[in-house]
Order: C-alpha cells, then structure tokens, then sequence
C-alpha cells in the first residue's frame, strides 16, 4: 500500500454499505489519528498533508482507475480529487470517517471528469434500453481482482459508470438517476445490461483461465 | 433480478484495488495546495504593510499641506507691530559683522523707534545713503531692515509702480511702503550703483539668485508661497516580497516592520551645538547667506550675534526591514524607512509684505493686499519647528554579543542614504536678518552612521527587537560653505518580524 503500511479496516458510510473503508483495525486510536491528521493539515502541515496523501492514494487511485479508460486519466482525477480534498478539508465533519469522505469526493470527481473530457461524452449517452437482459447466473468470481477491474473497464463508458455507482459504491438507482441527470429506469436498465455483459465476460475469461491458464482480453 | 452475491463478490474485489501513482501526482498537488497556504499567511503581513505605509505617507502630506495653510494666512501685521518687530530686530543686529553693504546710519535709523513706519521716500533715501556708505567699504553693521526692503524689491524688480501708488501702498504698512519705495525706479538702483566694484558684482548676483530663488512680479508672490511646499512624497511601494522569496533554506531571510521613536537636532560638530549665529555665513542653516553674499565680502569680525540656538524636537521613523543571518553572530539588515526630523528656535514675528493684485494696477483706488512670502525676524516671540522628512535606505550590520537564546543582544552598526522628501526649514539670512524657507539650500542626499545596541524579545514565533539607536548625519545638512551643521538623531528602535 505504497509507502504507508498501515492498514485499518473500518466501514465506510456509504449509501449501502457496500463499501468498506481503508481502516481495518476500527478503533477509536486510528480515527482520533486521522482526525490529528486533518487537525495537522489544516494548519497548513504539508507534512500532514502528505502523510494523508500516503495513506489514501493507493485505494484511491483504484476508485479512479475504475471509472476511467486509463492510468493517466486517473492520475488526472486522483490529483484533482486530492486538491479538492485539501482545499475542502475544513468541511469534513469528524463524526464520519475520513476514507469515505475521501471516497466520495473522488467519484464525484470522476464522474464531473468524465461528464467534461470529450472522449468519454459520446459514450455518456444513457438511453432507454428497453427490456434489459436478465441474468440469473451466480457466476464465481475466481478472477483476480485487477482481471476484474479491467473488466470493469471494457465496459462502455455509461454501463461502466453505472456498475460501479451501484454495484461497488453502493448508490441507489434514484440517487444514480440525481447523480448523472437520468431517469431512474434508464439507471436500472443499464446496470442490468452491464451487469449481464460483465457477468458474460467473467464466465468467459474464467473459462479461458481455467482451459488455457492465460489471460484473454474479452471483445467488446 | 439480480445476484445480490456477485455484487458482495465484485465489492471484495474492489476493495482490493490500488495502484501507485507517479511521483508527478503529488509534486502537482502540492503546487496547488502550497501557494494557497502561502497566500493564507502573506495578505495579514503585508496588507498592513501596504497600510501603514500609506497612512504615513497621506499623514504627511496632509501635516504639510495643513502647515502651508497656516503661514499662507500670516499675512496681515500692523504697521505698529511691524514697527516694534523689527526694532528688536534691528537692536539685535548691533555690533553684528554682516556684509559691508550695510551702514551703522542706516542701521540707526532702522533701530530709531519709528523708523519702520517711515514714508517709502524716507526709507529710499535711507537706503540710498546705505549704498553709498557701502562703497567706500565699511564692512561692519547689521542691517535687518534694510535686508528685508532689499529682499522684497529684488522680488519685485518689474513692479512698476508709480509714486502714487507706491505712496498709497506706503500708507498700509512700514514694509508696504518699504515695497512700494524699493519698487520705484531709481531708488533701489541706487543701492546697487552706490555699492563699488565689489558690492555692485554681489548686489547683482544676490539679485539675480533671489530672481531665480523668487517668482518676480507681485501677483506670483502668491506663487512663491505655493514654492514652499516640498515636494510631495511618493506613494511607498516597496514591498520585501522579493526579499523574502529568496530561497535561503538555512539562514532565510526574515522580514518585519521597524519604526522608532526620540529627539532630533541640528549640530554644527558632534557634541557642540547649534545656534543661529548670524556671523558670515552662519545661521541655523546660514543658508542664504552664503548664497547672497560671495565669501569675498564677509566682514573679518570676530562679534557674533546670537538669534536663536536650536533645540532638539521630536523625530520619529517607520518602515520595513528585512534581515538575513549570516552566520552564527553576524547579520545583515535592509530597510525602507520614512523618518521625520524636527528642531526647534526661537523666532520673532511674521514680516510680511502686502503686494498688490492686478486690479490694483488697473485701479489705483482699489488696493488688494497679496499673500507674500512670510519672515520671521529675529527673536523671542514663538517657537518654530523646522521639519525633515527623509526617504531612508540603511544597511547596518548586527553581531550578537551573547550566545544567550533567552535574551539575545546585538551592537548595530550602518550606513543609511537618505533622499529628502520634504521640509519646512528656516534659513537666516543675514542681509535681510531673517528667517525665510528655501528647501534649495538643503542637502536632498544624506548619508548617515547609525549605531544602536539591540535585544530580541522572542514571542509566540514573532521576534521583537529594541534598543537605544543613534543617528548621526556624515554630509552636512545644508549645501557646501551654508552651513557645517549635522542632523542627530536618538531614540528607540523597535522591529517586529516573523
């Protein structure tokens, strides 16, 4: 975890649940430190500010490299996110944790970063799908998990938005309908179609895995 | 509709998920967050800079232009209290070596009670015999009547006025009629042909230097009033920010306000002092004197007069300062001050000349009196603040005494080069036996020693230094042969810095 080794392990406070945050430990010592931490930051600590910086930009670079095509694209949203998180330090409130607030900055920065880059407009296209495919597969995910990210990458641009909105981050169909200016419909439409397309591309690779011990990028 | 477990699945796998950035990532973060902590810390410092600086600089322009007003409106005097004026005056020049131009039967008749009332014939005749006695060389005698009637016919060479008017001007005040006498043709002339070779050659030079010193004519007597003014300070725009973005990570270089606070004065040498002596070329700035009159012609007496010693007044002093260690006990200290010198002397009364408009050419019958430019005669009626304000550079060095970080001290030591802002100096001018103002004769650049013995007093990341300091000026207050006196400065230092 770059060059901070501490690890806790806390939930974070997102709409679901569904996303746990970097403290594993949980205690009250670790969250009284990370709140000395923004204490340190705030007074202009670059200290602090780079201790903070160790010690979420590993996971955070994985949040945006999930919603976006490449690595320098999600350099690009991890530095813009971090500066939000400096300079908006002074609105964290100590009740919640520091990762989650970290977290949702970082998507809500993607998402503005995606909404703004052109290369990522066009396919930001929702549109009514219709009858969506269902999938009842209850696929084992034997894939590791940056296999699994790239699959969650070749997915288009609005299905891989919303996969992760929902799937991952934990958001509602309605608040993903607020978050991106859509119908709530169209939302539960794309994620089952991405969701379908994903499971699809996970049986496949597993498959391929399986026979052949090798890695097959999947056709989109 | 779907497997809620192969989300809890892709969630585990996620959580797994980090990378490492590139180095570049943080180095442009930090671009982006430094100069705002920067920012948060330089408005608080230097807005009051930038504040100050402009308070004292409209301060000052206001004090000046404030003191302007007030001699403006000095320009009415009884022809009775002009009389009893300049009899003191004229008594007070007794004995007195001046220039030769000047007669003991002239001065009899300035010190006769009454005198000053005179018609302006009497005192053309007065003075023709003035200049004739001067001819033949008589070297003793103060004269300060005389002077006075000389000064202000050289202002208005060009009056052309008629005797009638010059009579009815006569009839204001002993000076107007002086004026009005001087102005006629003919009578100051007599002055300067009367004078000799020698006399002749100083009565014209004086003439034409009080020509260029003095608008002519009468109307722009107004504007020579408005000549006094200093000129107007600059807006104070230095800042030290250059100063302190200098990238010297082990010693930096530290800014901060500096101002201060103690007695000024004028000496003549470092531990005599000053008094207005009207021998040669001596004044309290002894100024014109030397200007008006070629050495050639001072008197070898020996007599002095004295007309006023000078006092110490209050000076105080504010800016900026920026200091930058460079070593263990010896640093560097740069500044830009605004420093205001004052004395203080003894003057007499107002002399002032009424003038008449140009509706008073037009129209005989309507005399307007003029705004002139005021004297001050000799004397013991008020107390007159001569005024400096100076633009300072000085560059000192500090060696720290004790090695104590509890109270460290420091001897200082400098070299400050100051440009002269503005002033409201009087002069003496011996000719005339008084005071007038004429920033001409002051020295615009001055290079000072500047000594103090200093403590800093660490507190809460601020550090205050303070101590005695002492100011002595190298060059000379007044231009060559005017004048040996120095400005001395002592007081308190006070810095303040981050």
């Amino acid at each position: 975890m770059g060059a901070n080794e501490v690890v806790m392990r806390t939930k974070v406070r997102l709409p679901c649940n569904a996303y746990s945050d970097l403290n594993v430990n949980g205690n009250n010592k670790d969250r009284m430190d990370h709140h000395q931490l923004v204490k340190d930051c705030l007074r202009g600590n670059a200290a602090a500010q780079k201790r903070l910086y160790d010690h979420f930009v590993g996971p955070m670079l994985g949040v945006c490299y999930r919603y976006t095509k490449s690595m320098v694209d999600a350099e690009d949203v991890l530095q813009e996110g971090f500066i939000m998180v400096f300079r908006n330090l002074y609105q964290f409130s100590f009740s919640g944790e520091l990762g989650g607030w970290i977290r949702r900055i970082m998507v809500n920065t993607a998402i503005n970063y995606l909404k703004k880059n052109s290369r990522y407009q066009t396919d930001l296209l929702f549109t009514d799908g219709g009858l969506h495919p269902v999938t009842d597969d209850d696929p084992e995910v034997l894939l590791s998990t940056k296999e699994l990210a790239e699959l969650i990458r070749q997915l288009p641009p609005g299905y891989q938005t919303i996969f992760n909105l929902h799937a991952i981050e934990g958001y509602s169909h309605v608040e993903i309908g607020k978050i991106l200016g859509i119908k709530e419909g169209t939302s539960r439409s794309q994620y089952a179609r991405a969701r379908a397309l994903l499971i699809s591309w996970i049986n496949k690779l597993s498959a391929i895995n399986k026979n052949e011990n090798s890695y097959a990028r999947p056709k989109v | 509709m779907h497997d809620p477990k192969f989300e809890k699945a892709v969630q585990d796998k996620m959580e797994k998920l980090e990378f490492i950035p590139s180095d570049s990532v943080w180095e442009n973060i930090e671009l982006a967050v430094a100069p705002r902590r920067r920012r948060r810390a330089e408005p608080v410092f230097f807005w009051f800079l930038l504040a100050g600086l402009l308070l004292a600089g409209a301060g000052t322009a206001i004090y000046l232009r404030q003191d302007t007003r007030s001699v403006a409106k000095n320009v009415s005097i009884p022809a009775g209290a002009t009389a009893g004026e300049n009899a003191p005056m004229s008594a007070n020049a007794q004995g007195v070596t001046h220039t030769p131009a000047v007669t003991d039967p002239i001065k009899d008749a300035s010190v006769a009670p009454g005198t000053g009332t005179a018609s302006g014939v009497g005192s053309a005749a007065e003075r023709s015999v003035a200049g004739t006695k001067s001819s033949a060389g008589t070297a003793n005698g103060s004269f300060s009547a005389d002077g006075v009637h000389r000064t202000t016919a050289n202002r208005h060479p060009d009056a052309g006025l008629t005797a009638d008017e010059i009579e009815s001007v006569a009839a204001g005040s002993s000076i107007d009629a002086t004026a009005g006498t001087n102005g006629a043709p003919g009578t100051n002339a007599t002055t300067g042909t009367n004078a000799g070779p020698a006399r002749g050659d100083a009565s014209a030079t004086n003439a034409a230097r009080q020509h260029s010193s003095y608008q002519p004519g009468l109307i722009s007597c107004v504007a020579a009033v408005s000549g006094i003014r200093g000129p107007r300070l600059p807006p104070a725009s230095g800042r030290s920010t250059a100063v302190t973005g200098i990238p010297m990570p082990k010693r930096p270089w530290s800014a901060g306000f500096a101002g201060g606070f103690g007695m000024s004065s004028y000496n003549q040498s470092l531990l005599s002092k000053a008094t207005a002596v009207t021998t040669t070329a001596n004044a309290l700035a002894a100024s014109v004197t030397s200007q008006y009159a070629p050495a050639a012609s001072f008197s070898s007496s020996s007599s002095k007069k004295i007309t006023s010693t000078v006092e110490p007044g209050l000076s105080y002093w504010a800016g900026v300062v920026a200091q930058k260690p460079l070593s263990a006990r010896w640093s560097l200290s740069l500044g830009l001050d605004l420093r205001y010198y004052s004395s203080r002397l003894r003057v007499g009364g107002v002399v002032t000349t009424y003038s008449q408009s140009a509706s008073a050419l037009i129209g005989s019958s309507a005399i307007a009196p003029v705004q002139s430019y005021p004297y001050y005669s000799v004397g013991n009626v008020q107390v007159f603040t001569n005024r400096y304000y100076y633009l300072e550079l000085p560059v000192a060095m500090q060696w720290q005494i004790n090695r104590g970080r509890i109270l460290p001290l420091f001897l200082r030591g400098g070299v400050v080069l100051s440009r002269l802002m503005s002033s409201n100096g009087l002069y003496y001018n011996d000719h005339s036996a008084v005071y007038f103002k004429d920033n001409s004769v002051i020295q615009p650049m001055q290079v000072s020693f500047t000594s103090g013995l200093i403590a800093t007093l660490p507190l809460r990341g601020i550090r205050i230094q303070t101590g005695p300091e002492l100011q002595y000026g190298a060059t000379t207050l007044l231009k060559g042969g005017a004048g040996n006196g120095h400005l001395v400065y002592g007081g308190l230092r006070v810095t303040v810095m981050r």
